[in-house]
């Protein structure tokens, strides 16, 4: 209970420090929306109408004070340069980002925990070692290169799949499915060699630990071993990585989804962000920190869950 | 590929019934760098039903790969060249590594050192128990498998044991874990058990009922032991038989009573007058000088342990001493190859 309350003390707190970072940070970047609407030459009076009635005439602490005080009532305020409310374009767009986030992140783990154990055991082995260089090409590979060959191969040579366009889950699931399939598979080559490299390194480091000596002296043969001993040790700190790439494309994978037109978050932040969109960036920026504190929070748990070693409130390990 | 080769039932490896632990002429080498090098040199000893036969040696001499060999989990860069280690008439090193799973577990089993870190720490202690179990019983149910599991647990003294089949390793204390290993190793009743200085990591107090554990257990059921130790009070106390170690070679070996009160290789006198004495305070610890030459380093001539014998001479340089018969033991020195009365 003590470890609840503290847990969401800190993240009113980092919430708060994280909104004011965002609006200090948009007081200093250079150019204002009033500006970019109406061009560098207006006529004064319809700039000083305009900004009457987005309110940017106000002080700014007290602009600050109104945006926050309508954040915790769950108004984000309206966007500027879309003139709708912010909570409204994050309900459209955020569904996109996550159907996306969810495959390629499904698609990273289906492919990491095989491949990972298939390179330990042929680690001195040439197929090892060429899979073993190809999760280091996955690495630096840039996602956009990977989207675009995909693009190319899938939907202009074979025309196989779509090139994009989000099609929603409840119109029609395959399609749907289709339409993300290259976007998630071009975010998963990078994120899954990342996790490759890493899980491989501990599952190598875990072998040679002594309880995998004793589980061999049991009668487990090798693949036992690694799959029932080895495998869930190593797993731990993989996780942390993982978490890391979950936030990550939840908050939008920018790139990727401009490549393939997808209508997702990440749009909707180079778009708030070229239009001194304050409200809506300030939206998104809230989203993204409340998304990495959950994220935060379930990696505390699953850890927990898997290490018996690890309790929440500490103190009570003997 | 795995699905082609299954592994092979008891039965099928061809064992025999009879107890009986034979190790020939057992060779070694180990690859660095390139090179290989010998770290064990022609070992022979055997075990027989009820008997608990001692290893003692420092560090590196080779006792922890001659009971590695036994159970077939040399590292990868170990080779045995020669030699043959037979369990009941199998050899060990001349089967495949399925057949080997079969028989480890269920027919020789290894108690290790460190009792902390050879439990896994993400599965419950009952679990690890019982895993042992289940390999080797295909067809246990779950109730079975555990009501032996609690049963062998009580056996080996553990307390309260339905709530300690849930716990953790790391909720459990370092002798209460060595506990753990050893049901987890008899739970199958081998009849070969190796115990690699199984009391190293333990206070002195929970050492001396871990080795009257084993020793009650070993009288009743008959079990071969393998005690590895570099600790010659604990070999006194256990071991009917004990084999001296020394760069790889064994250097003595015979029963423990007259081994232990009348050493007759250099090392073994070494060895016993470093144990530090009580009455003699204020004297200095006697000890072997030196230490242990890294693999790299070792000559290839003469008796292994000339560069730190007191009582080398010029022979012992040059040629390497055979495991000879001295009256009641055998000893591999040139000094004393000859006659028992120099010993004393």
């Amino acid at each position: 209970m003590r470890y609840a309350l503290r847990k969401i003390a800190t993240a009113a707190v980092t919430l708060l420090l994280v909104s004011l970072l965002t609006f200090g940070v948009f007081q200093i970047l250079p150019g204002n929306p009033v500006e970019i609407m109406l061009g560098v030459d207006a006529d004064p009076l319809q700039v000083e109408a305009l900004e009457q009635k987005l309110q940017l005439d106000r002080p700014i602490a007290q602009r600050y004070v109104s945006w926050i005080s309508g954040a915790v009532k769950g108004d984000l305020g309206d966007s500027i340069r879309y003139q709708m409310p912010v909570g409204d374009l994050l309900k459209t767009s955020l569904p996109v980002t996550i159907s996306l986030a969810l495959l390629s992140i499904a698609l990273t783990i289906v492919v990491v925990i095989p491949i990972s154990i298939y390179l330990v055991k042929n680690r001195n082995k040439k197929s090892g070692i060429f899979l073993s260089s190809l999760t280091q090409l996955g690495v630096s590979l840039p996602s956009f290169w990977v989207g675009i060959l995909l693009i190319l191969l899938f939907s202009v040579t074979w025309n196989l799949l779509p090139s994009g366009d989000y099609v929603p889950f409840q119109e029609d699931p395959m399609a749907w499915f289709m339409s993300l399939i290259l976007p998630s598979c071009a975010i998963a080559v990078g994120t899954s060699a990342t996790v490759i490299r890493y899980l491989k390194n501990t599952l190598l480091d875990e072998m040679t630990q002594d309880y995998v000596r004793t589980a061999r002296s049991k009668g487990l043969t090798m693949n036992q071993t690694l799959y029932r001993h080895v495998l869930k040790n190593a797993l731990l700190p993989s996780l942390t990585i993982l978490g890391m790439i979950v936030v990550d494309v939840l908050g939008g994978s920018v790139i990727v989804e401009n490549v393939f037109n997808l209508p997702g978050v990440g749009r909707l932040l180079t778009s708030g962000v070229g239009n001194r969109d304050f409200p809506l960036v300030q939206g998104i920026v809230f989203y993204l920190a409340v998304t990495v504190l959950i994220m935060n929070l379930i990696i505390d748990i699953l850890y927990t869950l898997i290490d018996p070693r690890i309790r929440l409130e500490g103190g009570q390990n003997k | 590929m795995f699905w082609k080769k299954k592994k092979p039932t008891l039965e099928e490896t061809k064992i025999d019934k009879e107890k009986s632990l034979v190790v020939e002429n057992l060779t070694m080498t180990i690859r660095s760098q390139g090179k290989d090098y010998p770290v064990l040199c022609d070992v022979n000893f055997q075990i027989s039903p009820g008997q608990i036969v001692g290893l003692v040696g420092e560090s590196g001499c080779g006792k922890s790969l001659t009971s590695l060999a036994v159970i077939g989990l040399l590292p990868p860069t170990a080779k045995v060249e020669t030699g043959k280690v037979l369990l009941n008439g199998l050899d060990l090193c001349s089967i495949s590594e399925k057949e080997r799973s079969t028989l480890q577990g269920a027919k020789v089993s290894m108690i290790f050192q460190d009792p902390m870190s050879a439990l896994n720490p993400l599965m419950t202690v009952g679990k690890q128990i019982a895993e042992s179990y289940r390999i080797h019983h295909k067809g246990a149910s779950k109730k079975e498998t555990k009501d032996q599991v609690l049963a062998m647990m009580e056996k080996v003294g553990l307390p309260r044991v339905s709530e300690l089949y849930r716990e953790y390793p790391h909720q459990l204390s370092g002798g209460m874990k060595q506990r753990v290993m050893i049901a987890m190793a008899l739970i199958n009743e081998p009849d070969l058990i190796i115990a690699d200085e199984p009391t190293t990591a333990l206070d002195v107090t929970i050492q001396a009922q871990i080795l009257d554990l084993l020793k009650k257990l070993n009288e009743e059921s008959n079990s071969m032991i393998l005690l590895i130790s570099h600790d010659l009070g604990v070999i006194r106390s256990v071991c009917n038989q004990v084999m001296v170690m020394y760069g790889g070679m064994v250097v003595e070996q015979g029963e423990v009573q007259q081994v232990l009160q009348h050493p007759v290789h250099p090392y073994t006198k070494g060895l016993l007058s470093s144990i530090p004495d009580p009455d003699k305070k204020d004297q200095e610890i006697a000890c072997v000088p030196g230490s242990v030459e890294a693999l790299e380093q070792r000559k290839q001539k003469g008796c292994p342990f000339a560069g730190r014998c007191q009582e080398v001479v010029k022979e012992c340089k040059e040629h390497c001493p055979k495991l000879q018969y001295v009256f009641d033991r055998q000893v591999r020195c040139g000094v004393y190859g000859g006659s028992f009365d120099e010993g004393k």
